[in-house]
């Protein structure tokens, strides 16, 4: 009977501390802490299995195919990875991106996603399975999400116990922020990053409660992977530091953490200098800025320790004053100095933008233009995070309750998640993780203390037993029973909700490609728009090799991924300049649209439009962007004029003149009167707007050449020269 | 008998093959207005033959014209000397005379006083705008004496393009050459359009010229054009001349060898005899040791360019190398950052050569040519090529200047080598006093 008890429990807290009266029971198979260490491994198996196929959604619904932008440049240069070899990849020039530009892919690129899946590529090849790559590459997300889920079983141990680390991999298994960007086909370094980001934080934690230079070395190579990963490792080359001072300052300074974190900044920066993308940004650059600041200020306190440790107290505040006044004006000298020579403030837009949140608004469209960028709503919070919004404070609070140097950790990273969080909608990624770990120790915690009161009702002499130093707080929960009990079913209510909404979010929200589109019809069947596939392969089949396609940079990566195709422009933003081209081409009058066109050599333009089947993400409302963009660099583009005489945005017959001139209004709506269904125009099913000009449009310049299915893909052939000279 | 006979397939045959190496056909179509005119314009059309091309004539006004047979254009050029012509448009509609032009084939058009609607679309379609149709250009100044009237309209012209390509050498003075007929303009609009004759300084247009003008003229002085030309981009050529009355045999008898000489070079040029060039072989390879590919450069590179650059010689039929010193390469990437001129080598294949060397911008950048003179036909010539960075392991393995810092890391290993022997192993009695101290 007591055994039931400890086995129906230990599905809610397998963990739970044992108590060694337990372990006598000798008919049972296994002792006890066999069993746990069975369940415990049965039960992460089972969260990994959970993780890895809550994210096949969208293999199942759509097929096995790359999703969205990002990973379709990803997936090329895996491509060119697996097939060419390691050395073409290092050296890898594009020139059939950011023509005339091109790319140096080698050297800006993070090369860690394509590694890894070339590694697994490699090693299913070498054991006998031939894999397809791309098969790989959509799944090397969800098997990265396995490993996450393990990650955050680590830490969470490593910070406070066993159970709240299960509990932890489960939460983290499904949570819904990390899923977005981790189902299959969703190959992205993101992806990948979040596994390497907790592992890291797994093993530093571990060298700080060590302090052990092994587990600081294994650190510093997860700091690698996490740097050749993501560009994101910014945080995490920020939080350890951040960390290290709070720890400082709050008094819990120890060798352990001494060891730890010299260790970890000079091997992890030295590591990190060997990629080639960061190369020395990880010394001169502001953003690591911080990291040696906290080195320093360290190893100051080290001195200082060791200076008190044999001198007498005013010969020693002596020294601190001297120490304090020479490394202020040591710092004061190095700052003004680098403002002098002006390689001081060499901070990137991003960065500049998590500190302050207005300003990529202000100064730099094209950060502004990326709905990733944007600042989260409270919305977003509930859907990506759901339960773990209430439960992380109560984390919180049963961490500071009993304060270690782990659970120090997790409170600065949730912490610091959370105000970045809400700056950028993307850096909900970020804090997933760190909701998932906090809320576990929260519900753990909470289950653990109702559990018990439980048990003193239920059965009183197995408590004695069990609770050997019931604390007052315990003692007075045995007489709340009842509450224990509602504390009990809410959590598993909780819990059982979140599961669903999880899964729903999982399936209704993030699982699909965005490069095959579909729609619910009327008698709930679904409907597929494979536009962007057909445009892409019309690309392939009907152009010439070497024609130059100039479309909006979203498209860039799809089009040299899926249709092979050299592009002007695309989603690796790098020229802010090249891409104000792009948009004053898009928001021109033809006949400047043209000159230009025939300046980057395009042979064929690309526009994106969803009047016809209410698809809102085209080109006509990503329009103001291009206005902003190319205004940020021609002052002659004014983005007043695109509007209409109060300041709206719309293409009905109130529409700027501006806009109705502009060469990306022309092609998406050319043509677009002979949908008219009704006597006054076509109706165009994102603007909800009848479209009235639209069968006047004539091109001079420009003449269609593919309009895909449900005209989602319009692509436009640039006209040759006329061959008499007629302008 | 027997013989001339077989001669004369053989010369077919070669001709044929000749013209079919050429990919096009080698016959003229010249349209005149009426029975008449076939007698009164034969020597300009006759000069035609003399340069070995096949000569279809037929009427304005009789006949219907078919330009294609088989899908394939019988001719290779048409000669339109039938300004006044009506209902020209049913027969040879404008439509398929452009196209005609536009699919690389050549357009001879003459206009005259009264000229037809038709001539004058024609002339338009080319970018060239004809003056009103009853005005004649006029010059009291410096009329052509022998052929005037009083009315001083048959007039001289005041400048041309000094071309041997157009009109046969480059001595022929603008003074030479007799005009009468209707001035005209050009369009602004039509960038390849050339003025190659035009009108003295004291010339205008006018529907009278016995009566003083009243009005300012629509056409005057050195800004009307007399005879125009074209080279368009599908390597066709498209002229116009305005005086069809001094093309006649009687025009070429009174106003001399050298107005007939200019004139029917001019039809020749039209229809492919002269200036036409062509380029072939082009070579670029990299002289540096870089081990790039041919279709790919490394910064700093030093690129070694050729070209031939060939001219059709009309009268021996053979391509033989055009010689020039102004012809240049451009090195572009959306600018250009290199412009280098052309040499001739010297050889039989009209080579040209270039040595460009690479800037220290990685891009893709393309070989620009845009040869342009008048008379000639236009080279534009585009290649695109990749110039990549340097590969990682192309960078020098040991820099001499970099030595203290190889000195410094190498003394850095060293001595941390040293102190952990130093702390391992040194005192031995100290650091158990330290153990037991912590």
């Amino acid at each position: 009977m007591a055994t039931d008890a400890v086995e129906r429990k230990s599905a809610d807290q397998p963990a739970q501390t044992a108590s060694p009266s337990a372990e006598e029971n000798s008919q049972v198979l296994f002792t006890r802490p066999q069993r746990e260490l069975l369940l415990r491994t049965l039960i992460l198996g089972l969260i990994c299995l959970v993780s890895f196929s809550i994210r096949l959604f969208s293999v199942l619904r759509f097929e096995s195919i790359i999703h969205e932008f990002d990973p379709w440049f990803n997936f090329r240069s895996t491509r060119v990875l697996v097939g060419e070899g390691s050395y073409k990849f290092w050296n890898w020039f594009d020139s059939r991106s950011w023509y005339p530009l091109g790319r140096i892919v080698g050297g800006t690129v993070y090369p860690g996603i394509m590694y890894t899946a070339a590694f697994m590529y490699n090693v299913l090849h070498f054991v006998g399975l031939k894999v397809n790559i791309r098969d790989v590459c959509v799944l090397t997300a969800p098997v990265f999400s396995a490993f996450t889920a393990l990650s955050a079983y680590a830490l969470t141990k490593e910070a406070s116990d066993d159970a709240a680390g299960i509990v932890a991999a489960a939460i983290m298994a499904i949570v819904p922020g990390y899923i977005s960007r981790s189902v299959a086909g969703s190959y992205d370094n993101e992806g990948v990053a979040i596994t390497a980001m907790i592992f890291c934080f797994y093993l530093w934690t571990k060298s700080v409660n060590t302090g052990s230079l092994f587990w600081s070395g294994l650190t510093t190579l997860s700091y690698l992977y996490m740097v050749a990963c993501w560009g994101g490792y910014i945080f995490l080359i920020n939080l350890i530091p951040i960390y290290v001072l709070v720890m400082l300052f709050s008094g819990r300074y120890s060798h352990r953490l001494y060891v730890a974190y010299n260790t970890f900044y000079v091997l992890g920066t030295l590591l990190s200098m060997q990629i080639r993308f960061v190369g020395f940004n990880a010394v001169t650059t502001s953003e690591h800025l911080g990291a040696f600041g906290t080195f320093g200020l360290l190893n100051l306190y080290c001195v200082k320790n060791w200076v008190q440790s044999f001198t007498g107290p005013r010969v020693f505040k002596a020294f601190v004053r001297w120490l304090v006044f020479l490394a202020m004006s040591l710092t004061g000298s190095i700052v003004v100095l680098a403002f002098v020579t002006g390689n001081g403030g060499g901070m990137t837009g991003r960065i500049r933008t998590f500190l302050d949140p207005t300003y990529a608004s202000k100064h730099i469209p094209i950060i502004a233009s990326v709905s990733e960028h944007q600042p989260t709503s409270w919305g977003s919070y509930f859907f990506d995070l759901h339960i773990t919004v209430y439960l992380m404070p109560i984390g919180l609070y049963f961490c500071f309750k009993k304060l270690t140097d782990g659970n120090m950790f997790l409170i600065t990273y949730g912490t610091f998640a959370i105000y970045f969080s809400g700056v950028m909608i993307r850096i909900m990624l970020v804090l997933a993780p760190a909701a998932s770990m906090l809320s576990a120790i929260g519900i753990s915690e909470t289950l653990k203390f109702a559990m018990r009161s439980l048990q003193a009702d239920d059965d009183d002499e197995d408590l004695s037993m069990r609770v050997a130093n019931p604390s007052a707080e315990e003692a007075k929960s045995q007489q709340s029973g009842p509450v224990a009990f509602c504390l009990c079913v809410g959590a598993c209510v909780l819990l059982f909700q979140y599961v669903r909404h999880a899964i729903w979010a999982t399936s209704e929200a993030y699982s699909s490609p965005s490069i095959v589109l579909s729609a619910k019809g009327r008698d709930g069947e679904r409907i597929f728009f494979d536009d962007y596939r057909a445009g892409y392969y019309w690309l392939r089949q009907n152009t010439p090799d070497d024609a130059k396609i100039m479309s909006w940079w979203d498209y860039g990566y799809q089009i040299s991924g899926m249709g092979n195709r050299t592009v002007i422009v695309d989603n690796n933003t790098w020229n802010n300049t090249h891409i104000a081209t792009v948009g004053k081409a898009m928001n021109s009058p033809e006949d400047v649209s043209y000159k230009i066109a025939r300046k980057l050599d395009v042979d064929y333009v690309l526009v994106v439009f969803g009047g016809v089947v209410g698809y809102s993400s085209d080109d006509i409302n990503k329009f103001l962007w291009m206005v902003r963009i190319s205004a940020s660099v021609d002052k002659s583009v004014n983005e007043k004029d695109y509007m209409t005489s109060y300041g709206g945005y719309t293409v009905d017959d109130s529409a700027g003149k501006a806009l109705t001139n502009s060469l990306m209004y022309k092609m998406c709506y050319y043509r677009f009167g002979d949908m008219a269904r009704d006597p006054r125009g076509a109706f165009d099913r994102v603007r909800q707007t009848v479209v009235k000009d639209a069968s006047s449009i004539k091109l001079k310049y420009f003449e269609e050449a593919f309009t895909s299915e449900n005209w989602i893909v319009r692509i436009y052939r640039v006209k040759k020269p006329n061959a008499r000279g007629w302008v | 008998m027997r013989l001339p006979l077989s001669l004369l397939l053989v010369a077919v045959f070669s001709s044929i093959i000749a013209a079919a190496f050429q990919g096009q056909s080698n016959v003229v179509l010249v349209v005149f207005e009426d029975q008449v005119m076939l007698k009164t314009h034969s020597r300009f059309v006759d000069s035609l033959k003399a340069i070995g091309k096949t000569v279809e004539v037929k009427q304005a006004n009789s006949e219907s014209f078919d330009l294609r047979a088989d899908g394939e254009y019988v001719y290779d050029s048409i000669v339109l000397l039938c300004p006044t012509a009506t209902k020209m448009e049913r027969k040879l509609s404008l439509d398929s005379l452009v196209r005609f032009v536009d699919a690389g084939h050549n357009l001879f058009v003459a206009a005259g006083h009264g000229y037809s609607d038709y001539t004058s679309k024609v002339a338009s379609s080319i970018g060239v705008d004809l003056d009103y149709k009853r005005n004649k250009m006029t010059d009291h100044q410096q009329p052509f004496q022998s052929l005037d009237d009083g009315s001083h309209t048959i007039i001289r012209a005041g400048g041309l393009v000094q071309s041997k390509y157009l009109f046969g050498d480059e001595n022929i003075k603008a003074s030479d050459i007799v005009f009468s007929g209707p001035g005209a303009t050009l369009f602004t609009d039509n960038e390849l359009i050339d003025k190659v004759m035009w009108g003295s300084g004291s010339c205008y247009s006018t529907d009278d010229s016995r009566r003083p003008l009243s009005k300012i003229p629509r056409v005057a002085g050195a800004a009307s054009v007399l005879a125009a030309a074209l080279s368009t981009r599908t390597e066709s050529r498209a002229s116009y001349f305005g005086s069809i009355d001094t093309l006649s045999n009687d025009a070429f008898d009174k106003a001399g060898k050298k107005h007939e000489k200019a004139l029917t070079s001019f039809l020749a040029w039209t229809v492919g005899h002269a200036g036409v060039l062509r380029t072939r072989n082009l070579v670029h390879s990299s002289i540096d040791d870089s081990g790039s590919l041919a279709n790919e450069f490394r910064v700093k590179d030093t690129i070694k360019f050729s070209i031939d650059v060939q001219e059709w010689d009309g009268g021996k039929g053979v391509w033989s190398p055009y010689v020039a010193d102004d012809m240049q390469v451009e090195f572009v990437m959306l600018d250009p950052w290199v412009r280098e001129r052309l040499h001739y080598s010297g050889n039989e294949n009209g080579t040209y050569t270039a040595t460009i060397p690479v800037p220290d911008q990685i891009g893709v950048y393309k070989f620009n040519i845009q040869y342009f003179r008048p008379g000639l036909s236009p080279i534009v010539l585009m290649k695109v090529v990749p110039v990549r960075p340097y590969l990682h392991n192309e960078y020098e393995r040991f820099i001499g200047m970099a030595s203290p810092y190889y000195a410094s890391s190498f003394s850095m290993l060293i001595g941390v080598f040293l102190l952990g022997l130093v702390i391992l192993y040194g005192n031995k009695g100290e650091d158990g006093e330290h153990a037991k101290a912590d």
